[in-house]
């Protein structure tokens, strides 16, 4: 096998999305929850981000963080840091942060125009 | 040790720390724990679990390189592109720099395994063929025809893409049972193969059947007395 290392394969290029600058909101449920999560401290950013995979080929990441070394535009939101990695900001604008208070199920939930359609999970949209 | 071409063969050479997460998340098979040497098969499937392309994996160590079928690199590469966002996965194109071959009949590494000498990797698949890639300089005797190789892929009811793994099929009627692993997570088609799965209803599957024979699908490989067909079961 010859890996083409050489200077006939080059990388494939990827077409990347536009940036968008992207708007968001968070719903006072999860504007509580995340009160809960950090308590004073607003040093502390929550990541929204997106991987692929899952049933429908996207799929939601969230994490809080200091900080990331990924590109990010940051949306600040009744004192929350909000990052949203520019890869991904295509996806994201316009989406809602939202808690949903059930046993099966529950926690933050994306509510976003942009999905097509989502899985049952609500983790995974196209 | 018959030898045929293949022609179609496209090698893509992936690099990055997400690569195996990336393509395990996207398909089929669970590939998350390939480690050096070895060779798993996996299938980019859409949301109704009809198949992209099946795609062999080489761990080299340093970077992945996946042998997959060029006719299908358009869709498979538009399938792949958008979904790299932010992730460590690169990938280039080596196809123009080897030469692809198929090898029935023949000894060769443990199936899930590789193995590289002089210029030539082998892979040896489940169902018990060697799939060769050499550099475009090596010499590879070839002493069977493609014809001859679909003979014996209808003698042993292996699917090949452009036949049997095409887009209008899903991974369980075109004989890819194996590449669908039982307990992985989400991808996508994953749904609706777990589904077909767990009731044991697939809708069709993939036969060998007499040329005489009267079928309830189609024939998907045609052979000198017997044929590959995609049945309604």
């Amino acid at each position: 096998m010859d890996c083409g290392t050489c200077e006939t394969a080059g990388p494939i290029q990827v077409v990347q999305p536009e940036v968008v600058d992207v708007a968001l909101t968070i719903s006072e449920k999860a504007q509580t929850m995340l009160a809960d999560a950090f308590g004073e401290d607003r040093s502390m950013a929550l990541l929204v981000g997106v991987l692929s995979g899952g049933c429908s080929g996207y799929m939601y990441d969230l994490q809080i963080v200091e900080e990331t070394d990924q590109s990010c535009q940051e949306v600040v939101i009744e004192g929350f840091r909000v990052l949203v990695p520019n890869a991904s900001s295509h996806l994201l604008d316009g989406i809602e942060i939202d808690y949903v208070d059930r046993l099966m199920g529950g926690g933050f939930k994306i509510n976003n125009p942009n999905a097509e359609s989502s899985c049952g999970c609500g983790e995974s949209f196209a | 040790m018959p030898t045929a071409p293949y022609p179609e063969g496209n090698l893509s050479i992936w690099r990055g720390q997400d690569v195996l997460s990336f393509i395990d998340g996207l398909s089929t098979n669970h590939v998350l724990d390939l480690k050096k040497g070895e060779f798993r098969q996996t299938t980019f499937t859409t949301a109704l679990a009809k198949v992209i392309d099946r795609v062999g994996l080489f761990h080299m160590g340093e970077f992945i390189a996946m042998l997959s079928h060029e006719p299908f690199w358009h869709d498979l590469s538009h399938h792949i592109m958008p979904r790299i966002l932010g992730q460590d996965v690169n990938i280039s194109l080596a196809t123009s720099n080897n030469n692809f071959y198929t090898q029935y009949q023949a000894p060769g590494p443990e199936p899930g395994r590789f193995e590289s000498d002089n210029g030539v990797t082998v892979a040896r698949t489940q169902e018990g063929l060697n799939l060769l890639v050499a550099g475009k300089n090596v010499p590879v005797k070839t002493d069977a025809t493609v014809e001859e190789f679909h003979q014996w892929r209808i003698e042993t009811i292996n699917p090949w893409p452009s036949f049997e793994i095409t887009k209008e099929n899903h991974a369980f009627a075109c004989g890819l049972d194996a590449d669908v692993h039982q307990s992985k997570g989400c991808y996508i088609g994953q749904e609706l193969l777990t589904r077909m799965r767990t009731r044991g209803r697939t809708g069709k599957k993939l036969v060998v059947v007499s040329n005489d024979e009267e079928i309830n699908g189609k024939i998907t490989t045609k052979g000198l007395s017997k044929s590959l067909a995609i049945v309604r079961t």
